[in-house]
């Protein structure tokens, strides 16, 4: 919850290809996850600059996740391993602004694997309570 | 000529064929036997993959996919071919199923010996389908058109109720037929021929009088389903009113249907109750009036008016007077003598008459007499067991032939009838003025030939039956007195009412069904048929058409004696024996009319239903037509014969046989190697390859921002997990939204004309569809559905492309409605966002006129296998530039889209590089030369497959026949330098020339070597090729200067869609 008592979305941007197959596998299988958790797909994960994972932040985003095609299989040769960069800078940003840099996380999939796909939120929902319980 | 052509059986290599000739320019018909294309999906690699390529396939705007088709015939003529393609019915309307599966839940046959039910699902189009390789013998026996095998299938599966919808919705009267019907369908049941028929008819008595314990829930069932079907037509009232003489089974039945296409009806009766033969003729020991007065009113109760005794005799009085149509139906009441001697005496009854006394309840008592029953029918069968209820009497029944049932002969003999078969009668003989019997002679009864047994007398047996009284039970026939003297409606040899093949007798308007027209007496369901047949050609007749009605239906299945033991084999218990039904005690049966037959209990229902064969194997049963919310299960879809004229023909597999005379392109290579190798042949002689020209995404993308938004409920699938009407009703509070209702379905045909009417009415420059289609863009991802795809090509995505509005697709569907299942609040809210957030996705207002450089192509050819240089021949007979160079270890680098080949000495520029080695030795020497990431899944796979997802590189494997791959090569450079032509081209990223500084961050980080820094009179700059560009974003993420905007979804657009979304 923020000051307003809303609750706060979660961001994750997938990838067109493999994971956001997965993301729909997780809806086709029926497996739930947090309804905070707010998907946004682009073509390739390498599309992101650090800029738009800090305006999530900075828009108060509770945490931002990153998922991409699994190694080797970018459907652009490289998206996702140039997003990993991208990531790692934006971290070290994060940190240097004062926020927990764990709350934006960073994950590569295979195609039509809903179960990793939930993992992978449960995961992150479960950093972002533990971030509250310090507040 | 013409530029169609036609691509027989899609493996993988006809496929390949299929897409390389559609990329250029030709119009392919993709032929294939089986419901689904490509073949088992398991042998071709990653199902994503496979997926999208199938999809891919189905999608592109050049290829027809023929699902289900078989070739008929192939003629040349002047060079082009005259193909006969017959397309097997699927059952299922591809352009509407949703692939929800709710058809397979309900349906309760499984395929013997798989784990398949009937209707399922099995790869591309991803479509139901449904096995069904004709109609059940049983079905198709059954004259009133019962899906008999449906509500065997149904009883099987416990679902008595479905069952007796599925029986009362072709026969008004399942309590009679089952306990008195002469059961064809049994007579025809594919399990005689290996053991005894299933016992269809105790099946149909057991649900009728289950659904009778709970009349109420029935009746209003029923009430309901009208009720839909009427507000489903939309038509309330035809206006025509129809006059029907004679309540009976056939008179009935034709007002029932009559009435729920919206016609008036009155019935005209002579007797003082409704039935006709099945209320004054079958005695009450062997049906219950009680269900049967039910099911009559029951169809009184949907609207039809009947006047009872009422003697109808004025009937083109009744044209006269308001009717447009009127049905004869009044049946063969009038029970026939035999003119011998004293036939005339009062004490010879006609059987009918007394069994009309019977039947109303009249009380009669015969105790003490001698009763002589004269005929071997059913009719002198009930006289007989009636006479002997009645204070039991003795009872004769003499007959020549017996055509009884042998069960009713037991019973009857049970119940002290003394049956005396092979007799002729001469005279009834009195004995002071008493009928002291009748004299008989013995007879040699032979067979029954045209209707008629055949018999000798035996001479000199002359001996008396003795009897007081005889009924005559020896023929029936209709009383016509009632028809105008003026012989307007004409009879034949005066036992019926002549008609013509529209069941119209010779005064307009008049027609005629049941035994009175066929002059001749026989049951209950030929009679519903009958019904049935009159009230459709009454209703061609009020509509003014004069369509003869056919009977011409599918083959019925005759299963053979192996495969009937095949699927005893496959089951379990494997072998049951019919289950008789079983009467009352003799002692209970005496001088009572109580029903003898006792209905089998639910135990052996079930045992004796699961003896069905499943002969179709579908049942028929409609269990899916009722469940599918789309409408797209199609049962009664025919054969469709098409002919096709093409300029070449390609053969795949073992299709190519019959035709082996005619020079086909034949396919013997299963790989798409081959498939792009036939593909050349045919290329060869298209001539010259057009310019390029690229379309534009959007030509007329209006520049207003009035949008709408359409929420698709998916026929429940989204609605039932999620508030679509909130959805609409909050969107209507949002400035940017002018517009916001549901629909039912979108990825159909009537979806996208009222998608369509929607914009244009409302004058919209935006749509946003909250769907399960995720994009607008012309590609297929990993989880793209055969559903998504269509919804787009009928909105115009693929082809003309829709120039009324822009259209913003979100998924609610996977995103919100299925991802969040246990709240519907929650899922609602979810989808409210993303809705929100499409909304910051910019209306592309832009100019998006695509500039191609038209450069020569050039394609490339390296390494020293015999493939190098057939691929070169075969480029230059395509027309394309190329050059062959060795094996180099030199700098191979992609920029500006081309390879360029930098050696000490010179330098190559190509936009195409074929890889042509030896051995494979040779060509791990070339990959690691032009730094290939090897491990691209694109690129390896198990089938020699040329294409890679490396743009403009083609590989021919070394192990391959050189002359599929060189050929194969040269095809796809070709296809693919069409394909870019054809299409229509996705966003591309674009470069702001006054901001780029032409640092060179974008050609080094783009992975496909796409961008490119150019010098000209504006200055130094890079340049992204549109033409090439997959519009991946990469460089624009990582563009310094922020010059490059990536093709869809830019970065202000991103930060609009965070803001709504965190808001």
């Amino acid at each position: 919850m923020n000051i307003s008592g809303k609750k706060q979305k979660v961001i994750v941007f997938t990838c067109n290809w493999q994971a956001y197959s997965s993301l729909e596998a997780a809806g086709i299988e029926g497996l739930g996850y947090s309804a905070s958790i707010i998907p946004i797909r682009l073509s390739c994960l390498g599309r992101l600059s650090p800029g738009i994972i800090l305006k999530a932040f900075e828009g108060g985003a509770a945490g931002v996740c990153l998922v991409g095609c699994a190694e080797g299989e970018c459907r652009y040769q490289n998206g996702n391993i140039e997003a990993r960069e991208v990531f790692t800078e934006a971290r070290n940003l994060l940190k240097l602004l004062g926020y927990n840099e764990n709350l934006l996380q960073y994950h590569l999939i295979n195609a039509g694997n809903g179960s990793d796909y939930v993992n992978i939120m449960d995961l992150l929902m479960k950093t972002i309570e533990k971030d509250r319980e310090k507040l | 000529m013409t530029k169609e052509v036609l691509v027989i059986g899609s493996t993988p290599a006809g496929l390949q064929a299929a897409r390389n000739l559609a990329d250029c320019g030709l119009m392919v018909n993709l032929v294939e036997s089986s419901p689904y294309i490509g073949g088992e999906p398991q042998e071709q690699g990653p199902d994503y993959l496979w997926n999208a390529r199938l999809l891919e396939i189905l999608k592109h705007p050049n290829i027809k996919t023929w699902t289900d088709t078989e070739v008929i015939s192939i003629n040349k003529e002047n060079g082009e071919y005259q193909v006969q393609l017959n397309q097997n019915p699927r059952y299922i309307d591809l352009s509407k199923c949703t692939a929800c599966g709710d058809c397979i839940e309900v349906c309760p046959v499984t395929i013997p010996g798989t784990s398949l039910k009937a209707i399922h699902f099995g790869g591309q189009p991803d479509c139901a389908v449904i096995a069904k390789n004709g109609v059940s013998p049983c079905s198709n026996a059954c004259p009133a058109g019962i899906h008999v095998q449906g509500y065997v299938a149904l009883i099987a599966d416990g679902r008595y109720l479905e069952a007796y919808d599925l029986i009362h919705d072709a026969l008004p009267f399942p309590s009679v037929c089952g306990r008195v019907c002469n059961h064809y369908c049994e007579d025809s049941c594919s399990r005689l021929k290996i053991d005894e028929a299933v016992n269809i008819m105790a099946l149909k008595r057991f649900v009728a009088d289950r659904a009778y314990e709970i009349k109420d829930e029935v009746d209003q069932k029923l009430t309901e389903s009208l009720k839909d079907a009427r507000d489903k037509n939309g038509k309330d009232s035809s206006g025509k009113k129809v006059a029907i003489i004679g309540a009976g089974p056939a008179g009935l039945t034709a007002a029932r249907d009559l009435t729920r296409v919206g016609h008036q009806v009155k019935i005209f009766d002579a007797n003082s109750l409704p039935g006709g033969m099945m209320r004054v003729g079958i005695p009450p020991h062997r049906i219950s009036y009680e269900q049967l007065d039910w099911e009559i009113n029951r169809i009184l109760a949907e609207g039809i008016e009947l006047e009872l005794n009422t003697w109808v005799d004025d009937i083109p009085g009744l044209l006269k007077n308001g009717f447009d149509a009127v049905l004869i139906a009044t049946g063969a009441h009038e029970a026939v003598k035999i003119p011998i001697e004293n036939a005339d005496h009062p004490d010879n009854w006609l059987s009918l008459e007394f069994l009309k006394r019977v039947c109303l309840g009249e009380e009669l008592d015969l105790k003490g007499r001698k009763v002589i029953i004269l005929g071997g029918g059913d009719v002198a069968m009930d006289a007989a067991r009636a006479a002997v209820r009645l204070g039991t009497p003795e009872v004769r029944l003499v007959c020549r032939g017996l055509r009884a049932s042998f069960n009713e002969i037991n019973e009857a003999e049970e119940e002290g009838i003394k049956i005396i078969r092979n007799r002729v009668f001469k005279k009834v003989i009195l004995d002071n003025g008493d009928i002291a019997g009748v004299e008989c002679l013995e007879a040699e009864v032979g067979e029954v030939i045209d209707g008629k047994r055949q018999f000798t007398e035996l001479p000199e047996t002359e001996h008396l039956i003795p009897g007081d009284l005889v009924i005559w039970a020896v023929g029936q026939r209709s009383d016509l007195t009632f028809l105008p003297e003026d012989e307007q409606i004409k009879v034949f040899s005066k036992l019926g009412i002549q008609t013509d093949k529209r069941m119209m007798t010779t005064l307009d308007g008049v027609f005629s069904a049941g035994d009175v027209r066929r002059g001749t007496t026989f049951f209950v369901v030929d009679a519903v048929g009958e019904g049935h047949h009159a009230a459709r050609a009454i209703e061609h007749f009020l509509e003014g058409k004069t369509l003869a009605i056919t009977q011409e239906g599918p083959e019925e299945v005759n299963l053979s004696l192996d495969e009937i033991k095949l699927r005893l084999d496959q089951r379990a218990p494997t072998r049951t024996n019919r289950i008789p039904v079983s009467c009352i005690p003799v002692s209970d049966r005496e001088n009572n009319f109580s029903e003898v037959e006792l209905t089998l209990g639910e135990k052996e229902i079930r045992l004796e239903a699961g003896r069905c064969l499943m002969c179709g194997p579908c049942s028929e049963c409609m269990a899916c037509v009722v469940v599918c919310e789309p409408g797209a299960v199609l049962h009664n879809q025919a054969v469709c014969s098409q002919v096709v004229n093409v300029r070449a023909v390609i053969t795949t597999g073992e299709n190519s046989q019959a035709w082996n005379q005619l020079d086909l392109n034949h396919i013997s290579h299963p790989d798409p190697a081959a498939g792009s190798a036939a593909a050349f042949q045919v290329m060869k002689e298209e001539g010259q390859i057009s310019p390029l020209q690229l379309r534009e995404t959007n030509p007329s993308a209006s520049t207003g921002n009035k949008t709408g938004l359409v929420v698709c409920q998916c026929g429940g699938e989204i609605s039932n997990a999620l508030d679509t009407s909130y959805l609409c009703k909050s969107a209507l509070s949002w400035p940017e939204i002018s517009l916001a209702q549901e629909l039912p379905f979108s990825c159909n045909e009537d979806a996208a004309n009222e998608l369509k009417k929607i914009i244009r009415e409302n004058h919209l420059d935006r749509l946003i569809l909250a769907a399960c289609t995720c994009c607008s863009l012309d590609q297929v991802c990993f989880s793209c559905t055969y559903q998504r795809i269509r919804c787009k090509d009928n909105l115009g995505v693929f082809s003309s492309l829709l120039d009324l509005a822009e259209i913003e697709f979100v998924n609610i569907r996977e995103q919100c409605a299925w991802a969040h299942p246990r709240s519907r609040k929650k899922a609602t809210e979810a989808a409210k966002v993303l809705i929100r957030a499409a909304l910051a996705r910019n209306p592309k207002t832009g100019n998006r006129k695509y500039e191609y450089q038209n450069k020569p192509i050039t394609t490339l050819v390296l390494g020293y296998g015999a493939s190098a240089e057939l691929c070169l021949k075969s480029l230059d007979e395509l027309g394309l530039d190329s050059e062959a160079i060795e094996v180099l270890s030199g700098n191979i680098i992609r920029t500006g889209g081309q390879y360029l080949i930098q050696r000490p000495d010179s330098e190559f520029k190509a936009d195409f590089l074929v890889l042509a080695p030896g051995s494979g030795a040779e060509l791990d020497h070339i990959t690691k030369s032009v730094l290939l990431t090897n491990q691209s899944p694109f690129l390896a796979g198990d089938r020699a497959d040329l294409d890679t997802l490396e743009y403009g590189l083609v590989i021919c494997p070394p192990d391959l026949d050189p002359e599929i791959s060189g050929q194969g090569a040269a095809a796809l450079v070709y296809a693919w330098v069409n394909g870019i032509a054809n299409r229509i081209k996705q966003p591309a990223a674009k470069v702001d020339w006054l901001r780029c500084r032409a640092c060179n961050t974008c050609v080094e980080i783009c992975g496909y070597g796409i961008p490119e820094i150019v010098v000209d009179d504006v200055g130094t700059y890079a340049f992204i090729n549109p033409a090439l560009c997959l519009d991946c974003g990469i460089c624009s993420a990582h563009c310094p200067s922020g010059a490059i905007t990536p093709g869809t979804l830019t970065d202000s657009e991103l930060e609009d869609m965070l803001e709504i979304i965190l808001s």
